[in-house]
């Protein structure tokens, strides 16, 4: 048996490792995207390519970084290593691809002429050429639109960058000189990384450390089982939807089946939806990472991510479903809207069986809006690029936290004085949306509002928005509600219209573009909502006081400038509810 | 004792360092040349009644002294903020904007938890109200607040019962005229109400930082008023005429001032620590030092570059547990403030198998009470303390501060029955296992708070105090790579004493958004003049003229359209600068920062701050008596039995006020004094210089960093 004391720190010196070497990738990068964004992500691997210590970033890469070492290993077997070699990819159909600018870079390392470790880091570059700026386009057909495809390509040989690959890569790019910047600073994490797992096998000796990394990945694979051993044996099927024009029935349906058995997680998809002439098709690593996403947030979600996570949960797909996409489909958002809905169609078909671990379905779109043109102030081009959160699910014990990102996602907003310093662009409102909750015994997230208005001197505007649950509203358990749609409008010379979710349109000053976020869906029956909270929530705003009636069956009584419940007339007013409910069931 | 340089100013000083359980207080008298600290519980239901106390023990333990001033670190606005204690506050702010500090930054605290919850914002949705107004980022005005709205606003604030109100406006950091307006309007209306104006606590771009910090200023504002107030009514009767507060910036301010913008306040007990901890080394010659600073539940870390300490602009407060340092979880305070990191481990961290087959240290703590097994107090899990007691490093012949005498029997039996029984190994073994595990997750936050702000640790000094500081301080250094540890003489008091050698500090800053050109650079140093003249204001009012008072301006700019900004250095500004100068001077940080320069692009300047930093008579450091010599003996108390890396050793136990100039230690050793215990391993060795500082050397590194 493992010394207990050098089980943790090693966990700690490997996890160690992998912080490090985010804190030299978004120190050194160049684009705000890494920098500021984080939207990067380290981790350190065994020699096989099993992952044994990941920092914590964005959940958006873990299934892809997962198979990134064995995706290299499979192309160049071991013996065609060298020390001081790397390799770069960002194929969305090579094994831990997921969309063209995030770039993988996968460097061996060796210890006394012994590959012994890897070092990789995935980082998403603000443009890898393609048909739009930035790269990922709402109208992209087929990949060869999204940008620039590099297979798994040697780009470091025995110590020496090669200098060819990375003018090929620059010259097929916007921003040459950022993206030779952001590449190297993941050189540069990689060597961090390289560092300190060399420094590590110094102290403890090679195969002490490999032996508990191991020891550290079976730990997690026992603790994994042993929390979904406690979870009921059997099948259960959820299905949620994304919404798009081009689908027959103008929604791509993702069907699942989870299937837990004797400590393992099957994620199976037979049913989902066929490849689509859009970005929305997801690699099936990055399926993965929603998958693991979930099993993570039902069962334990201080789980350290390595392969004793993953070793436990299998996901299958049919090859061209949307979900396991063969080339050359685009992939452009398979980060994004995707695998939250992935996420919804998995809870609501675990909420029977975990009913306490699970969350109604969430706002799960990212609600994107880019605005681009000309600044005659500034004499500039630019391109304002912001995303909304919205109401989260509501919990089995509590309400949704109101105006987040949900699941896969989690950047910040950006401030109203920010954006209109930035952009000739005037914030009218942002707020949150009153009665956009799922109502339930705990009630949904309130989705977020925000109105924008084009300043005089802004020119040849391009609005382009995706957002989804435009249609469909994100479901209610065990009697919840479900929450708000999200809306879209545009106001010109004074008239207000609803616009699609998903549009490109032009803009001309003056113009007023409104955003709705939609709620989250709620949980439990309304009526028995604690009628204080409904109370609190008409004094906070968030509900109108008729509904607190109408929906939660909750009389208030207006005792001077506030509220309060009228605990008798409440009591009579739900009962009859219940009563009407039974006669129509 | 004597003292090390003559001042005109013989009067003694008072520190006093509020925290949560204990008050410190530190009494410098330079006549004598001594230092008395003493300890009092903190009356946490009356904060001035336990100050109080602790004062009037303190002054009659001396003679006759003359006090000049009295300087006070304290938790209080931060304690009122996170446990919501604050006065009733409302916030107005722009029509539309009303639900901004319910939005704040929008991201969830933890990635995986499904049940994690926001940090609740300060104010309820209710209390805040709208008004009709707006300017737009070039200062357009598309509406102005109207009369009637206002006089409605007033009647609605008056019967809500409102003790203090905050004001926020969007784009009040360069156009305030709204907010005054607001102010004179309703300040007229409502005696007796305190008002916070966002373009006066943090005139500074970003809405929801600036008014989270106002509504923070605003929400704690009548407390401390009150509680400085009545402190400095109570030094008169004692013939104590100044009061000085400590900054979160770690500089003072006289409490006259520090009422007007009390957020900056907020977290000056840590502050207190750092600058202590800075000022010590400074004597000792020692201007590059990472300062430790663990208790019973928590360790700060902080780093002090060329003898400053290292300040952020912005910090958190009430952050969820937990949550990533990359995420925006707590309330952003925008004030200057010494960049403290927590660490979660303490002496009373708890140490639990994960499964049988990990050992965990914390995050779960004992706390003092019931505190670690071996305080005899009830509690029954072990702890970081247990595991010192049962590998001798704790004694328990001498009560840990004078009155809590250990039971390491206690100790034993929490690790034998939690981690020892189940795990089949010995107790000893435990324990020593424990310790490795909390120096190593100390090590992991250490390293990172360094490398993350671009320093590595080798190149600095660990400085080490509170009450566990020196027990891991020499292994710690050790594990890190750095070559020497100081612990000052009462590591316990650093804190109080910071307090003591503090300069008058004033940081200001505002934003200016402008591009850097031979058009602009004249209307920019007419911003920095117009700080400038404010800030000597203020100075004078501290007796201190512009002759006395050091002026550093700083600015953050960035490449025109980048997201992000850069602090440069900005003397250059001064008098008549080449817009060039500064240009060169952002390109050349840019390029030492990141490794290129982007020489077609124009600079943009966003904020501009500006430092006063104002002398003030200094205590000098009483130095130690006697004769230079190595040897250590007068002051060795015993021997005590001290196991490590499962060896036994019997090791000397030396008291530490017996110490003396150029004494030198050997490890393994034990040195103790009254608040807190050093100990150093084999291979290791410390000597006490003309100070009192113990210096620790650090043998050959064991496979640290490369």
């Amino acid at each position: 048996m493992k010394d207990a004391v050098l089980m943790e720190v090693m966990g700690n010196a490997l996890r160690a490792a992998a912080e490090e070497m985010g804190v030299a990738l978004v120190r050194a990068a160049y684009s705000t995207n890494i920098r500021d964004r984080k939207d990067c992500s380290c981790a350190v691997f065994d020699a096989k390519g099993n992952m044994i210590g990941q920092a914590e970033h964005i959940p958006a890469h873990l299934g892809s970084m997962a198979a990134a070492v064995k995706a290299v290993l499979q192309k160049h077997p071991r013996e065609e290593v060298r020390p001081g070699d790397a390799f770069a990819y960002n194929d969305p159909f090579t094994p831990g691809g997921s969309h063209l600018p995030d770039i993988a870079l996968v460097a061996p390392v060796f210890v006394d002429g012994e590959l012994a470790f890897w070092a990789v880091n995935r980082a998403h570059h603000s443009d890898v050429g393609g048909m739009v700026p930035g790269s990922t386009s709402a109208r992209a057909e087929e990949i060869y639109q999204e940008g620039l495809r590099i297979p798994i390509v040697r780009i470091q040989r025995e110590g020496r960058i090669d200098d060819d690959l990375l003018e090929l890569i620059c010259l097929n790019v916007r921003t040459p000189e950022e993206r030779r910047g952001d590449l190297l600073a993941q050189f540069a994490a990689n060597n961090v990384g390289s560092q300190r797992l060399r420094q590590l096998a110094n102290k403890y000796g090679l195969r002490t450390v490999q032996e508990y990394a191991s020891a550290l990945i079976d730990h997690t694979e026992k603790r994994v089982r042993a929390h979904l051993r406690e979870l009921p044996e059997g099948s259960y099927e959820g299905e949620d939807f994304l919404e798009w024009e081009g689908a027959k029935s103008g929604l791509i349906n993702i069907k699942v089946r989870a299937e837990i058995r004797d400590g393992t997680f099957l994620a199976d998809f037979a049913g989902t939806h066929p490849q689509v002439l859009a970005p929305f098709n997801i690699p099936i690593d990055n399926v993965k990472t929603a998958v693991y996403y979930v099993v993570k947030g039902i069962t334990d979600w201080q789980l350290p991510f390595n392969e004793g996570v993953f070793r436990p949960i299998s996901v299958t797909a049919p090859a061209g479903s949307i979900v396991n996409p063969v080339a050359p489909a685009a992939t452009g958002m398979s980060t994004s809207e995707a695998p939250n809905r992935i996420v919804d169609a998995l809870l609501k078909a675990l909420a029977p069986v975990v009913p306490d671990r699970v969350t109604a379905a969430s706002c799960s779109t990212r609600n994107t809006i880019i605005v681009g043109g000309h600044d005659r102030r500034s004499r500039r081009s630019f391109i304002y690029y912001e995303t909304y959160g919205g109401g989260q699910g509501a919990r089995p014990n509590k309400d949704g936290m109101d105006a987040v990102p949900s699941h896969l996602g989690n950047t910040a907003n950006a401030p109203t004085e920010m954006t209109e310093a930035h952009y000739p662009l005037w914030v009218r409102r942002y707020s949150i949306v009153r009665d956009s909750e799922g109502s339930g015994r705990f009630r949904g997230g309130l989705g977020v509002l925000r109105e924008v208005e084009v300043l005089e001197g802004a020119e040849g505007l391009t609005l382009s928005t995706l957002c989804d649950r435009r249609k469909l509203r994100p479901y209610g358990l065990f009697g919840g509600k479900p929450g708000a749609l999200g809306h879209d409008f545009l106001e010109r010379d004074g008239k207000k219209q609803q616009i699609p979710g998903k549009t490109v349109m032009p803009l001309r000053a003056g113009d007023r573009h409104r955003i709705e976020s939609p709620g989250g869906g709620g949980y439990g029956d309304p009526l028995t909502r604690d009628p204080h909270r409904v109370l609190e929530d008409v004094l906070e705003g968030w509900v109108n006081p008729q509904r607190a009636d109408q929906v939660y069956g909750v009389v208030l009584r207006r005792v001077g400038s506030t509220y309060q419940v009228d605990e008798e007339a409440t009591r009579r007013r739900r009962s009859s509810s219940a009563t009407q409910t039974e006669e129509m069931a | 004792m004597r003292s090390t340089e003559r001042k005109d100013n013989l009067d003694s000083i008072i520190g006093v360092d509020v925290g949560g359980t204990h008050t410190d207080l530190v009494l410098l008298d330079p006549t004598g040349g001594r230092i008395v600290p003493i300890k009092v519980p903190t009356t946490r239901h009356n904060l001035t009644v336990g100050i109080l106390d602790g004062l009037d023990q303190l002054l009659d333990s001396v003679n006759e002294v003359n006090v000049s001033r009295m300087t006070l670190g304290t938790t209080a606005g931060t304690n009122a903020v996170i446990e919501r204690r604050g006065a009733k506050t409302a916030l107005i702010t722009t029509e539309g904007f009303g639900d901004l500090l319910h939005i704040g930054r929008q991201q969830r605290p933890r990635l995986y938890d499904f049940f994690v919850d926001k940090t609740r914002p300060l104010l309820r949705r209710r209390d805040v109200f709208e008004v009709g107004e707006r300017v737009l980022y070039d200062g357009t005005v598309v509406q102005e607040p109207e009369e009637e709205e206002l006089s409605r606003l007033a009647e609605k604030l008056r019967a809500g019962g409102y003790e203090s109100v905050a004001v926020c406006l969007l784009h009040s950091y360069a156009f305030d005229d709204h907010e005054r307006r607001i102010l004179k309007r309703l300040s007229e209306a409502l005696p007796g109400v305190e008002f916070s104006l966002s373009s006066d606590v943090a005139p500074e771009i970003r809405e929801y930082e600036r008014c989270n910090t106002t509504v923070a200023d605003a929400f704690i504002k009548p407390l401390l008023r009150r509680h400085f107030d009545e402190l400095e009514a109570a030094l008169r009767a004692r013939r104590i005429p100044e009061l000085f507060i400590m900054q979160s910036s770690g500089g003072l301010m006289k409490a006259q001032e520090a009422r007007r913008s009390v957020v900056s306040t907020l977290n000056s007990g840590p502050a207190g620590g750092v600058a202590g901890g800075a000022y010590l080394a400074e004597h000792a010659g020692i201007s590059d030092l990472i300062t430790l600073d663990m208790g019973g539940t928590s360790a700060d870390i902080a780093i002090v570059r060329d003898g400053r300490p290292a300040i952020r602009n912005e910090f958190e407060l009430d952050p969820v547990p937990g949550a990533h340092h990359y995420l925006a979880t707590g309330l952003p305070i925008k004030a200057p403030s010494v960049d403290v990191n927590p660490i979660g481990a303490g002496g009373g961290s708890i140490a639990w198998l994960d499964e049988g087959e990990i050992l965990k240290v914390g995050p779960e703590s004992a706390g003092s009470t019931p505190g670690p097994a071996c305080y005899g107090r009830g509690g029954t899990r072990p702890t970081v303390t247990d595991a010192h007691a049962v590998l001798g490093r704790l004694g328990a012949e001498r009560p840990l501060g004078g009155y809590l005498k250990l039971e390491p029997e206690l100790a034993y039996e929490a690790i034998r029955e939690h981690l020892a029984g189940p795990l089949g190994t010995s107790v000893e073994e435990v324990a020593q296992g424990i310790i490795s595990v909390v120096n190593s997750n100390m090590v992991v936050g250490m390293r990172l708070a360094s490398v993350y702000r671009g320093f590595d640790p080798r190149d600095f000094t660990l400085a080490a105090f509170g009450g566990a500081g020196a027990l891991h301080a020499i292994e710690l250094a050790r594990e890190l790579g750095m070559r020497r540890v100081l612990i000052p003489p009462h590591p316990g008091a650093v804190s109080a004493l910071g307090l003591l050698a503090a300069d008058v500090k004033h940081l200001s800053g505002r934003t200016l958004i402008k591009t850097v050109t031979p058009d602009t650079i004249g209307e920019i140093d007419r911003a920095y003049a117009a700080l400038e003249k404010e800030t000597l204001k203020l100075m004078r009012g501290h007796g201190l003229e512009a002759d006395r008072v050091k002026l550093v301006r700083t600015a953050e700019a960035r490449y025109v359209g980048q997201g992000y900004e850069l602090p440069i250095w900005v003397d250059s500004f001064l008098g008549s600068a080449a817009a060039e100068d500064v240009v060169e001077a952002f390109h050349t940080v840019h390029e030492k920062q990141y490794g290129y320069r982007r020489p077609s692009e124009r600079i943009e300047i966003v904020n501009l701050r500006l430092e006063a930093v104002g002398p003030m008579p200094k205590p000098s450091v009483p130095v130690l008596e006697g004769e230079c010599t190595q040897d250590a003996s007068a002051a060795v108390l015993g021997s005590r039995d001290l196991i490590v890396a499962g060896t036994c050793w019997t090791a000397e136990v030396y008291d530490r006020s017996r110490l003396k100039t150029g004494n030198r230690v050997q490890g393994p050793a034990v040195i103790e004094d009254l608040t807190s215990t050093v100990y150093l391993p084999p291979e290791t060795e410390a000597t006490v210089d003309a100070l009192g500082n113990l210096l620790g050397w650090v043998g050959p590194e064991r496979g640290g960093m490369e």
